[in-house]
């Protein structure tokens, strides 16, 4: 049944749940959880408060299942939800200060890939430090999650310009840090580390 | 601000994945500090698309937390259900025997009109306190706005007497 529900698309499996489907969600769980639980860490920057919020984004999410529209992508809509659940977390949150993400290592990774492994981190680590809530989330959502303006804009509750702008002032700021400490991270034009 | 804005038209190409417009690459090309914004912003992007890997293993606590939801939805589910029939089923009695009282006695009643306007508003008087208070209750604020209505339409109709 399980493998089943595999082959189908968010919002089919959305209707299904919507229909009573237990297992149906679940596999929207199993594609979402960690998703989920990296957008929420990386913004408050505490494992406990993130897991907690990314449970309670899925029983939510579960909940509110009635309302979902299949029509529209359930991905922004659950990520809506996430940011909702995690506005006090995120609120808390001391810039500069969290701990380190729970890591997955893979020692098959190649050096390179590694190496570019670690710039990113690096980069979202300075992110972090560096933007306010608001930007920081559309950075993520831009680039970890690969969504589109419109998307964002619907996740954030905001309009599609006021993305734009988050997104320059976050591109803006970062470029500006990057400048002024070069040294930790010199990216040639292939965005490797030297 | 030409250049801030220059930037802004930068940032907004990348999140179109359109490429440059000729009149802002001819300014990238001419002024060094947009040309460095251009090509961080670039770089940047390459790089933040591999966020870093994290790996909760928190799936079983999440279904666990979902199908305990799912178990207190259903009951909480089938009073609603159980209310609803209750309500639909007094209002249904109630309106079957306003008819049935309002028509058997339309035709001894006809010509007196207002004898008849009395009784319904006696009798809708008497209902709260006469019907069981087990169809009553779950139906006190209805019957308190059919009561005001009929109250309203007691003084209208009194009002417009000659």
């Amino acid at each position: 049944m399980a493998h089943e529900f595999q082959s189908l698309s968010d919002e089919s499996l959305a209707r299904h749940s919507q229909a009573g489907d237990l297992a149906a969600f679940e596999e929207l769980v199993r594609r979402y959880e960690n998703r989920i639980y990296a957008f929420v860490f990386q913004s408050c920057g505490r494992d406990a408060d993130a897991r907690e919020v990314t449970q309670d984004t899925f029983v939510r999410a579960f909940e509110a299942i009635a309302q979902f529209d299949p029509r529209r992508p359930f991905v922004s809509w659950l990520f809506a939800i996430a940011r909702r659940k995690g506005i006090d977390c995120f609120r808390s949150r001391i810039p500069g200060e969290g701990e380190p993400a729970p890591e997955e290592i893979d020692a098959d990774d190649p050096a390179e890939l590694l190496a570019r492994r670690e710039e990113a981190q690096d980069l979202w680590r300075r992110a972090r430090r560096l933007l306010p809530d608001g930007q920081f989330q559309s950075l993520w959502l831009r680039y970890a999650e690969d969504m589109d303006i419109a998307q964002i804009a619907r996740v954030l509750g905001k309009t599609q310009t006021h993305v734009k702008v988050l997104l320059f002032r976050a591109r803006h700021k970062l470029a500006a840090d990057w400048q002024t400490a070069p040294s930790t991270m010199v990216l040639t034009a292939k965005g490797v580390n030297l | 601000m030409i250049s801030w804005l220059a930037k802004l038209r930068i940032s907004t190409a990348l999140d179109a994945g359109k490429p440059l417009p000729e009149s802002l690459r001819r300014a990238i090309a001419t002024d060094p500090e947009l040309a460095y914004f251009a090509r961080r912003a670039e770089e940047m992007g390459q790089a933040l698309r591999t966020p870093p890997p994290v790996a909760p293993a928190m799936h079983d606590s999440i279904m666990r937390a979902v199908r305990a939801s799912a178990r207190r939805e259903q009951p909480r589910r089938a009073p609603v259900a159980a209310w609803w029939w209750v309500t639909t089923g007094a209002v249904a009695a109630v309106a079957v025997v306003f008819i049935w009282t309002t028509r058997a006695r339309q035709a001894s009643l006809r010509g007196q009109s207002l004898d008849g306007a009395r009784m319904v508003l006696e009798l809708s008087e008497h209902l709260p306190s006469d019907m069981p208070s087990f169809v009553m209750s779950p139906l006190s604020n209805e019957w308190a706005l059919v009561d005001r209505n009929l109250q309203d339409t007691k003084q209208v109709l009194l009002a417009s007497l000659p």
